[in-house]
């Protein structure tokens, strides 16, 4: 696990967590983290390491997510070289891909403002690169390179598959 | 509170001088950048539009890339590179190969301004708008020779 980039502030998420675990009453929410209430057959030791893992998952993304809203506050020339601050349209194609990537706990250890206009979510695990670039064009461009190798690049298209398909080859990659 | 302007340095101003294109490989290159502009130890190759913009070493100092009249990049840091790292062979999609090269672009303030151009095709075409699969390639391979020279404060 990468180490959390940032203090985590407080949100109602993490606030629902914290009283989740005063009132040890997270076995009786469905909806919480993600944990599904058709498990009655299974150990409640199982629910609880299940619980822990998606935990450690979202506290991972709460960062990120505070950090996207916080993007649309940039200005023109944010960068001192003239950039565009993200638009809407990139920051909405951030918000899902980081929540597809939260589904699958594919943890990205940043996203940032990108100079080209847009917003990047980058991975670096060691020698490892990868980032996915929402352009304010509409455009969405992926990397992975590792070391002085020569950079892969694709084009991801807006599908459910083209976006699956781009977390596997960025997941497979920095776990190399 | 009101401060009066800096001088620029007359080194910065193009009075007249035509352009240069003649870049030895070991010339340094130099761009100013803040904290944010890393992630740990990398250069954010979302921090490096293209073209990039940079001033060259043969008619400047490192800290022109810092200067403005009214203080704004007051806190950047500067980094540099060598046009040898910067000139680059990378295939673009459609196995279509660019030559990055850096091309000396003076600005009316700022003599030594240059930016990173690409080549293709033969005959060869220079264009400082290669496709956008060659772009984003040479942005993630460039931005990793980007060394600090001075420390951003801010």
């Amino acid at each position: 696990m990468p180490a959390i980039a940032e203090p985590i502030v407080t949100s109602p998420e993490i606030e629902d967590i914290q009283i989740a675990l005063r009132t040890s009453d997270y076995l009786n929410q469905s909806g919480f983290l993600g944990i599904s209430r058709n498990r009655s057959h299974e150990a409640p030791e199982r629910h609880l390491l299940e619980y822990f893992a998606d935990l450690a998952v979202t506290l991972h993304f709460i960062p990120l997510e505070q950090k996207l809203l916080k993007l649309a506050q940039l200005q023109p020339n944010w960068d001192t070289y003239g950039a565009d601050p993200p638009n809407a349209a990139a920051r909405t194609r951030v918000d899902r891909l980081l929540a597809e990537l939260r589904s699958v706990a594919v943890i990205p250890t940043d996203i940032t403002a990108s100079s080209e206009g847009g917003v990047a979510i980058s991975f670096i695990y060691g020698n490892n690169y990868a980032d996915i670039e929402c352009l304010n064009s509409g455009e969405t461009l992926a990397v992975t390179v590792s070391g002085d190798e020569e950079p892969e690049v694709w084009e991801v298209n807006d599908t459910e598959t083209a976006i699956a398909q781009t977390i596997e080859r960025i997941r497979v990659h920095v776990a190399a | 509170m009101c401060t009066s302007p800096r001088n620029r340095p007359s080194r910065m101003l193009r009075d007249g001088r035509t352009e240069d294109q003649e870049f030895s490989p070991a010339e340094r290159m130099y761009r100013r950048y803040t904290k944010d502009d890393f992630e740990g130890e990398y250069f954010r190759p979302a921090r490096f539009r293209f073209p990039p913009s940079l001033n060259r070493q043969r008619y400047s100092e490192p800290e022109d890339v810092v200067f403005s009249e009214h203080g704004e990049f007051d806190g950047c840091g500067v980094l540099e590179c060598t046009v040898q790292d910067l000139s680059l062979q990378l295939m673009g999609d459609h196995e279509v190969q660019y030559s990055f090269i850096p091309m000396h672009v003076p600005e009316h303030d700022n003599y030594s301004h240059s930016e990173i151009w690409a080549t293709f095709g033969d005959p060869p075409s220079r264009t400082s708008e290669p496709n956008k699969i060659a772009r984003k390639k040479y942005r993630t391979a460039a931005s990793k020779f980007f060394r600090v020279r001075t420390a951003a404060t801010k």
